[in-house]
């Protein structure tokens, strides 16, 4: 993962943010398999694909659900199946429970990869650029908890060989983890006194701070978030405005008709869908150039 | 110009009865390297916050302080925060940020430093202290020493003219300790910045330095070049000789020369010089093997790995602890002493092999009932133990743990507080206390649940060379009550002086288990200084004393 997490924070946070706006605001099933296709590609690079296949696996039956439980609540809809205790299941209500289950799915399968790539550090430089106050206490923040955590577990051993958690009654259990919750407590902030010290120290607090200088938003970062956002306008644009790209199931389907503007609206959302693993195998292709060079 | 001086300077605390700091006057010229040491609780800290403003205790404070001639008081906030720069003890709460690249350009972000400019400081900074390997690391997944060093960085990117230290390899294992040392030597002479640092260790400090001070009870004794103020220090404050470097003690204490020896080497050449073919070169008969003690704890071919995919910490280690000795187990940082420690305490369990204690496997202990009488474990950080507010509080959860009577329980806590030295203590805050009190305290909860096996996690870390020898002294006589001691530990001075058996934890086992006059003398690098400097000259000797003493029994009066 080389590739698109290389990338300027910026190209990735638009990249994600516009790959799922579009998702969720299409009921196209055409549209909806196309990022379901450009996420699990991305979701493999960045998992690999036994995690891919597991993590399909693990949200494939959860549309089927949908789909199987919509039409007991929704009864809209045309091409009644058959009737359950009197009540019409209708096939458009079926298909509309699987097309918002795929929606959901793709959506977590965008947010999964996004998790991993667009990492903590990343989002806070996005943050410290507006924010640079919450950005000092977020990082702060972050520093913190791996500190916290093992000296947590340090002291449960401390309290442990101690026999202070080896009472026998649940209250007694209990009442030792009180304890040694309170005896982090305090630590933390003792410790939190010397963190402010050397804070002071360095001369925080004065006036006129400056920023942290951060990321340079380099030529191809500018290419990739320029071409996303050209590819994201012609996709939302389309997918509002263009008659091919309607697809309403209720009170009966309803889908455009084939033209030319809908074809390049595919063609665009297709190319945003699939633009991180694009760029992945951009990058993986130039070191399989250079390498054959050598 | 001086950097510093400082002229008739008292201080009380508030609410303190007599003065921290009493008609104190010092001067560190420009570009000098100045030690501060002495007992914990002297007033070095004190004084060293007090030559940064904000970082000075509240209190009653009379006399000057003026820094490059000019009173300290009329330096504005943005100037101090630049021109002196703080580097506290623990290298872990004075890092700010999660990233090692913010934490170098923290200060001068704050000093309001354009952003070009404060990445090209960064930049030579990180270059100059050798940091640019792990520049995008986070700030967690540094070793202690990395930190230290990146907290030197980080105040000396702001580029200070005064850099204040207090205590700040007391935390660092002796490699990340002299490398740090190196590092300060490094910033003074190349770049002229005047060091203050106060420390215990002065093997390698106190060679070092241009001028030494030496303060006790709030008052400078001793402010004169090393040579001297060792010398002065063995002569009028002979209490406090246990701290000074190897050399220095052993000819102190043999006899002085004049000029006082203060490396290896300048001891090697007294030695040489007094001895130069020793009637008498060994202290010990050679010794049959010890009457097979019965064995108290054991390791049988333990593998330890703390995930599946992780390398092996233990591998295949065996090891018996044998009952009433004390058994220092030395190693590097990250060698798997704590770890070792931890298996044998039962909080972590191994792979494959068998831990035994007192006969029967661990596991066997059901309900904690191994940690009752039987065992108890004292972690690195003494912080660790402490749940409640007060230290007499803090010693009646035993009572409830053990379920003992009040009577019998309060019987037993002040003979042991007394014993500890902690009787005067018992209303204290156990955060409020010194280092060395902390460890004590610490100690004496844990004794109260009256093991029988005793095990230590570097119990000599941040504690002043008196203390130690008092731990010393404590562990002696815990082991003459029956007990068996574990330890793990970096000080190998304290091992040779303490320990009845040595051993190395090296590559997941321990190897060359033996008495501390037999492996500290067969061993070439990891050594006591006593041992390099007796080396070829005496057999078997590893303590400053046993020097001194086969030194006063060949030469004499020497």
């Amino acid at each position: 993962m080389q590739g698109f997490a290389s990338y300027h924070p910026a190209v990735l946070f638009f990249t994600f943010l516009a790959a799922a706006v579009l998702t969720m605001f299409t009921q196209h099933p055409a549209l909806l398999l196309l990022s379901l296709a450009g996420a699990l590609g991305l979701f493999m690079i960045v998992k690999g694909p036994a995690a891919a296949c597991k993590g399909l696996a693990f949200r494939l039956p959860f549309p089927l659900a949908l789909a199987l439980i919509n039409p007991l609540f929704n009864r809209q809809g045309e091409l009644i199946l058959f009737r359950l205790g009197g009540l019409p299941v209708t096939l458009e209500s079926l298909l509309y429970g699987l097309s918002v289950g795929l929606m959901l799915t793709d959506v977590t399968l965008w947010f999964a990869s996004f998790s991993r790539i667009v990492t903590a550090d990343k989002t806070l430089y996005l943050l410290g650029r507006p924010f640079p106050r919450l950005a000092l206490i977020l990082s702060s923040a972050m520093r913190f908890v791996p500190l916290f955590s093992k000296q947590a577990r340090a002291i449960h051993q401390a309290q442990k060989t101690m026999g202070m958690y080896a009472g026998s009654s649940r209250r007694e259990r209990l009442r030792a983890g009180m304890r040694s919750f309170t005896a982090l407590l305090v630590w933390s902030l003792e410790n939190a006194v010397d963190t402010a010290d050397a804070m002071e120290a360095r001369g925080y607090g004065l006036s006129g701070g400056t920023r942290p200088a951060g990321q340079k938003l380099h030529s191809r970062d500018i290419t990739a978030l320029l071409t996303a956002a050209a590819l994201f306008i012609v996709g939302a644009a389309g997918i509002w405005g263009q008659d091919a790209l309607k697809f309403t199931y209720f009170p009966r389907f309803v889908y455009g008709r084939f033209s030319a503007g809908g074809c390049i609206v595919y063609v665009c959302c297709g190319l945003l869908f699939f633009l991180p693993c694009l760029m992945e195998a951009k990058e993986h292709m130039r070191w399989i150039r250079l390498q054959s060079k050598i | 110009m001086d950097t510093i001086t400082i002229q008739n300077l008292n201080f009380t605390y508030p609410h303190a009865g007599c003065p921290a700091l009493r008609e104190l006057s010092l001067s560190l010229p420009a570009g000098s390297f100045t030690l501060l040491c002495g007992p914990s609780g002297c007033g070095k800290s004190t004084l060293l916050r007090l030559m940064k403003k904000k970082l000075s205790p509240a209190g009653d404070c009379s006399g000057d302080i003026l820094f490059e001639g000019r009173p300290l008081e009329e330096m504005t906030d943005r100037r101090q925060a630049a021109d002196i720069g703080f580097v506290m003890q623990n290298p872990e709460t004075q890092i700010v940020t999660d990233k090692v690249w913010h934490e170098l350009s923290f200060g001068l972000e704050n000093l309001g430093v354009p952003a070009a400019a404060v990445k090209r400081r960064v930049g030579e900074t990180a270059g100059f202290f050798g940091i640019t390997a792990w520049y995008r690391s986070d700030t967690a997944c540094l070793s202690g020493g990395q930190k230290q060093l990146l907290n030197l960085a980080a105040v000396m990117a702001m580029g200070p003219r005064l850099l204040l230290l207090d205590e700040p390899i007391s935390q660092l294992d002796p490699i990340a300790a002299s490398s740090f040392i190196a590092m300060l030597q490094k910033i003074n002479r190349e770049l002229g910045v005047t060091v203050l640092l106060t420390e215990h260790r002065l093997e390698e400090t106190l060679p070092a330095a241009d001028q030494v001070v030496f303060m006790t009870e709030g008052k400078i004794r001793v402010a004169q070049p090393p040579r001297q103020t060792a010398w002065r220090i063995a002569r009028e404050h002979p209490r406090y000789a246990c701290g000074l470097p190897a050399a220095a003690r052993i000819f102190a204490s043999a006899g002085s020369t004049d000029p006082t020896p203060l490396t290896v080497r300048e001891g090697q050449d007294v030695l040489r010089r007094r001895c130069p073919s020793p009637a008498v070169s060994c202290l010990f008969e050679e010794q049959g093997e010890a009457a097979a003690a019965p064995t108290a704890l054991e390791l049988k071919e333990v593998w330890f790995r703390y995930e599946k995919e992780k390398p092996d910490v233990l591998r295949g280690a065996n090891l018996r602890v044998r009952q009433g000795e004390i058994l220092a187990l030395l190693g590097d940082n990250g060698a798997g002493k704590s770890t070792l420690l931890s298996v044998l305490a039962g909080t972590l369990r191994p792979y494959r092999g068998k831990v035994l204690a007192g006969g029967r496997e661990l596991r066997q202990y059901k309900g904690g009932s191994l940690y009752r009488r039987l065992l108890s474990y004292l972690p690195q950080n003494p912080q660790t133990v402490f749940v409640a507010d007060t230290l007499e509080k803090e010693l009646d959860e035993v009572k409830v743990c053990l379920s003992l009577s009040q009577t019998a329980y309060e019987e037993r806590r002040d003979v042991l507080c007394e014993r500890l030295g902690i009787a005067g203590l018992l209303d204290r805050h156990p955060y409020d206390l010194s280092g060395g009190e902390q460890q004590k305290a610490a100690l004496a909860k844990i004794l109260l649940l009256e093991p029988r096996l005793l095990l230590l996690d570097e119990p000599t870390k941040g504690i002043d060379p008196v203390g130690k020898q008092e731990l010393t002294r404590i562990f002696r006589q815990l082991r003459q009550d029956g007990l068996t001691l574990m330890l793990a530990t970096h000080d190998v001075e304290f091992a040779a002086e303490t320990a009845d058996r040595c051993g190395l934890l090296f590559d997941g086992d321990v190897v060359g288990l033996d008495r501390p006059e037999v492996f500290f003398s067969q061993n070439h690098f990891y050594t006591t200084a006593a041992s390099r400097i007796s080396r070829g000259i005496f057999e078997g000797t590893v303590t400053c004393d046993q020097v001194a003493a086969l030194c006063r029994r060949n030469g004499g009066s020497a």
